[in-house]
């Protein structure tokens, strides 16, 4: 079943459809309100409307949203929520809301940058209040219990996908690049419950001794272009864990202890995910996190996926892989575009980087 | 059947297809350079057969084979595929050991490998996906001021006056050179001055990875004087150049199947 | 050791510079006016330079004689000048590498530590000045404190990050929500005093010096005026004709931005305002045979400041707006001494470029008609996304509600290797050419 004829099942079933733009948000505050979230990472869109809105230095992440904004690619949704994730997005929001006109109602949402402080707590609370008045005009009102319901539900699926992410860094997971990330990927749009039910089919069926190949870690923001991961799988290289910023970065990776209040329980998830240079943590703290995966998880070296304009990522990749280089992790680093295939040259880099692993 | 006694390797990139025979002592037996072509499988095999016929041998006596460049994936006679990066740094270690360094400016691509004391790579960058900092843009640049690749060298050499260029975009770099012939400029002062911007390109890359120790330069730049000049003055130098730097790819591919045929 | 340093900022402060620029100036630099198209040079541009060389000159013999801050544009220097601080301004210092065409040889060496080309270039520039000291003015002295916002971009967040992380030096960082419609709530401005106030202690460890609420006020007080002042220079450009122009203004705004809150900041303002007044008081043109009024959107192209500035004047074109020069000026009557850390986080988060395009939208149609602009330039830098994503949009949109003709120009701050200038100046000439068309 492909997203668009799911969600108008979901909208059947009396949910209400956001389409979501990247990377972090409170969806348990939208499932709360009944609402099913639908990402908008790299949708299949072409280049032909976004062009007389956005310059061409503009990321492909935001270009592609918005042409399958245009396009008529959302028409599912009931409203759009723009996270301020970079300056891009920020922008974007704004120019669908005020200078396109979109007609649909356009939310916004901030993810505080100044860390785990208790202002930044205080903050978040105060947002996901004013978020959920928004949503309350769009969806209707809070029932009783219905936070803390989804509160259980995201635990579920943060458990479902850690198990996954868990067996695949042990080699029991017999499944290609491609089969991953199609998996995980589906949470982008699936209703929580029906993701708990896929990841753990997937896992079932694909339980048992992993495939050969050069074990990797992927670093970025997607694993993009989007046939990159079948590529991958083409030169034996098994990816087996990541910090991209569409998958292994937005779950914890173990159980968070949750304070009593379901507001305040939203806001520390949110957190509590690991470290993202959208939200200004520093390069140490991803450096750790990188390396503590690579060595969980047997990883002969990481690439670094950097996608073309992307300034979060941009700005700390040659930290972040000198201090991968300096615990003596080998590191590639090539630079990726979102668009239908990936380029020769690319794969050139793999395969040399592949080589040269002592 | 005769005793299988040669190897060989095949490098088809964007411009030329390349091809170096090889005895068990790792003697250059063949060789061959020409003009690629879409068929990336059949130039290959054309340049493998020239090769052979210099050699004087046949197909039949190969005991392995090596395909390397962009059109490596299509080589299907090839049992072995190696990137041209790993091709480069063994053949530019075969001709020169204790090479640390090597830049290679082909067609499509432009790079800059360093290497480790036995010849593997440590690490290497390659040039964006744009055409700058490439032979194409010298092809484009030759293009525009009505000359030939191989008359822009010398003529860079030449060069009475220092001009500038700041693009390094293909695009931007050629309306640049366009308003330097209107204002009257000479030919060999805006070949330099080309020279002179795409050898900041290329310094830039070298410093990514590392600029010291001795050091190659290979592919089709490499027979650009100017160019090879331009670089060694940014970067304090000296290249070593290849008698033919176009096939030391080739050359790395071909050793490399002398390995895997267990030499 | 500190005293040393102490003896020798202020030697050079009070006695030596004072005496080495006068003898500088004193040096005959009669530039051959030629067949200039623009009006007399402004008289002040001499003090300017006197004020800014100062600045910078002076600004090495701060390090151990007082704690040096680097600092973003929109950041509340105020505070940092209740602790005596040095500021030093990397936006302001790649300005300059930009105008004295240094950009591309100090990004390339960001470049070549594996910054990408596409990052933001001021960026790129101080990340290179800071891996080789490449600089036009001499030696920046090195920071005690980073001290940015992330009101006007992101980008200012990762960028100061990293210097941080390289250099080791701590940052202190006020986190500014978007504020995407309306005029921001009572949490906003709660969490954003919140971080200022807790900027103290922790700038008070850092400086080591005590936080002097007296010198606060004073330094509020100094700003409101600098900036009323820099708003009332601007708004001297309404007049037909415009005394100097949008170019101009992006020379002069270097005193507003950092140097904001001293008082040489406002001395310098009232002279530049008394010599406009003056000049529209005998109509005195900076474009003579003004023609037509110009709008200009985004940051200056910094290394074709001066051709594009002719280029404009030779075709009777007077820049008299701009959104970038106005932004020192637009926020500051928010402070009220009566509640520094609120009326401060308001002024801060307020700024345009934190708020939706319906704002920015609104604020450039109200400048196009109080400026009687008849024509738009658009910058479109890649270096600045806030600035520049939603600009095409905002150009439809402005030409509907003003009915003006605008033109988008491709460009940088200071990264000119994407910039190609025949390529500007036949877009610009038809451009021109449509509006006398």
């Amino acid at each position: 079943m492909g997203r668009t004829t799911y969600l108008q099942g979901q909208k059947a079933a009396g949910r209400k459809v956001a389409a979501v733009w990247p990377a972090r948000y409170p969806a348990e505050l939208l499932w709360a309100h009944g609402v099913c979230p639908a990402e908008v990472w790299d949708p299949p869109a072409g280049q032909a409307l976004a062009g007389a809105h956005l310059q061409s230095y503009v990321c492909g992440v935001v270009r592609q949203g918005l042409e399958f904004l245009l396009s008529g690619g959302l028409a599912v949704a009931d409203f759009l929520l723009f996270p301020h994730t970079c300056d891009s997005i920020q922008n974007l929001g704004s120019l669908v809301r005020d200078l396109v006109h979109e007609p649909k109602p356009c939310l916004f949402f901030y993810p505080p940058r100044s860390g785990g402080s208790e202002r930044a707590a205080v903050y978040l609370e105060a947002q996901l209040r004013t978020l959920s008045a928004d949503l309350t005009r769009i969806a209707g009102p809070l029932r009783d219990g219905a936070l803390e319901g989804a509160l259980a539900l995201g635990r579920g699926r943060t458990a479902a996908v850690s198990e996954l992410y868990a067996l695949r860094a042990r080699g029991g997971l017999n499944a290609s690049n491609a089969e991953f990330y199609g998996a995980v990927r589906a949470c982008e749009y699936l209703w929580p419950e029906d993701a708990v039910l896929h990841l753990k089919a997937f896992t079932k069926t694909h339980a048992g001794r992993q495939r050969r190949g050069v074990p990797l870690v992927l670093s970025g923001v997607l694993p993009a272009p989007s046939d990159l991961a079948q590529r991958l799988d083409g030169l034996g290289v098994a990816v087996v864990e990541d910090d991209l910023l569409v998958c292994g970065r937005r779950f914890a990776r173990a159980p968070l202890p949750e304070p009593g209040d379901p507001w305040k329980a939203v806001a520390a998830r949110l957190l509590a995910l690991p470290p993202c240079c959208t939200t200004g943590d520093g390069v140490e703290d991803r450096a750790a996190f990188l390396a503590e995966q690579v060595e969980r998880s047997g990883a002969r070296g990481v690439v670094f996926l950097a996608l073309k304009f992307c300034e979060p990522e941009l700005f700390q990749i040659p930290s972040l892989s000198g201090a991968m280089r300096a615990r003596g992790i080998p590191v590639l680093i090539v630079e990726t575009e979102l668009g239908t295939t990936t380029p020769a040259g690319m794969m050139t880099r793999v395969e040399a980087f592949l080589e040269s692993l002592p | 059947m005769a005793e299988k006694l040669l190897v060989a390797g095949v490098d088809v990139g964007s411009a030329t297809a390349k091809a170096v025979v090889l005895d068990r002592d790792g003697r250059v037996r063949g060789s061959s350079l020409l003009p690629s072509a879409p068929n990336l499988s059949g130039v290959g095999r054309e340049a493998l057969n020239e090769a052979l016929a210099e050699a004087g041998a046949e197909a039949g006596e190969l005991a392995a084979v090596a395909g390397t460049g962009y059109g490596r994936a299509a080589l299907d006679f090839a049992a072995l595929r190696i990137t041209e990066i790993t091709c480069h740094a063994r053949g530019a270690s075969v001709l020169f050991p204790g090479t640390a360094l090597v830049v290679d400016v082909g067609g499509q691509d432009s790079k800059a490998i360093r290497m480790g004391p036995s010849g593997e790579v440590r690490d290497f960058t390659m040039n964006d996906k744009c055409a700058a900092g490439t032979g194409r843009f010298l092809a484009v640049m030759a293009g525009i001021l009505g000359t030939s690749l191989d008359v822009l060298g010398p003529a860079g050499l030449r060069a009475m006056k220092a001009l500038s260029m700041t693009s390094t975009c293909t695009v931007f770099a050629e309306s640049e050179v366009i308003s330097l012939i209107s204002q009257g400029e000479a030919v060999p002062d805006i070949a330099h001055a080309v020279h002179q911007a795409l050898a900041q390109r290329l310094a830039g890359m070298v410093r990514m990875v590392g600029a010291d120790g001795p050091a190659v330069f290979s592919g089709g730049g490499a027979l650009n004087p100017d160019l090879v000049d331009c670089l060694q003055s940014l970067l304090g130098l000296v290249f070593q150049i290849p008698e033919r730097p176009q096939l030391t790819g080739a050359l790395g591919a071909a050793h490399l199947a002398l390995r895997k045929a267990g030499a | 050791m500190r005293v040393a340093s102490e003896l020798r900022f202020r030697w050079m402060k009070d006695v030596a510079l004072p005496v080495l620029l006068k003898a500088r100036e004193r040096r005959p630099r009669e530039r051959p006016r030629g067949e200039s198209p623009l009006g007399p040079p402004l008289e002040s541009t001499r003090s300017l330079k006197r004020l800014m060389t100062r600045h910078y000159a002076l600004a090495r013999y701060a390090e151990g004689a007082r704690p040096v801050a680097w600092v973003t544009s929109g950041a509340p220097v105020e505070l940092l000048r209740a602790f005596g601080c040095y500021t030093v301004y990397p936006e302001n210092h790649a300005a300059l590498c930009g105008a004295r065409r240094m950009g591309p040889e100090i990004c390339a060496h960001a470049e070549e530590a594996g910054f990408s080309r596409d990052l933001c270039s001021y960026a790129r520039v101080d990340l290179g000045h800071a891996l080789s000291g490449l600089t036009p003015v001499g030696r920046l002295p090195r920071p005690d404190v980073l001290f940015c916002t992330n009101n006007i971009c992101q980008t200012i967040l990762y960028w100061f990050k990293e210097l941080s992380h390289g250099e080791g030096i701590p940052l202190v960082m006020l986190d500014t929500p978007f504020i995407a419609s309306g005029e921001g709530t009572p949490e906003v401005f709660d969490y954003v005093a919140g971080q200022i106030k807790d900027a103290v202690p922790a700038l008070e460890r850092i400086t080591g010096r005590e936080f002097r609420e007296d010198r606060f006020h004073d330094v509020l007080r100094s700003s409101i005026r600098a900036s009323a002042l820099w708003g009332d220079v601007l708004a001297t450009m309404r007049h037909r004709p415009a005394p100097m122009t949008v170019f101009d203004a992006f020379v002069h705004l270097a005193p507003v931005v950092s140097l904001r809150g001293l008082p040489s900041c406002e001395r310098y303002y009232e002279g530049l305002l008394a010599e406009l007044q003056e000049r529209v008081s005998r109509d005195v043109a900076a474009v003579p045979g003004e023609r037509h009024r110009l709008m200009w959107d985004n940051i200056a192209i910094w290394f074709a400041l001066a051709p594009l500035s002719r280029l404009f004047a030779e075709h009777g074109w007077a820049g008299v707006a701009g959104t970038y020069p106005n932004a020192w000026a637009e926020t500051t009557h928010y402070l009220d001494l009566a509640d520094p850390f609120g009326s401060l986080a308001k002024t801060y988060t307020l700024i345009f470029l934190n708020r939706g395009l319906d704002y920015r939208l609104g604020l450039m149609e109200a400048m196009g008609r109080d400026y009687q602009a008849d024509g738009l330039v658009l910058h479109s830098a890649r270096s600045c996304k806030p600035y520049s994503v939603g600009q095409y949009d905002l150009r439809q949109a402005l030409a509907q509600r003003l009915g003006i003709k605008s033109v988008v120009l491709e460009g940088d701050m200071t990264d000119f290797r994407t910039w190609s200038e025949e390529q500007a100046k036949t877009r610009l000439t038809a451009f021109f050419e449509s509006l006398d068309g």
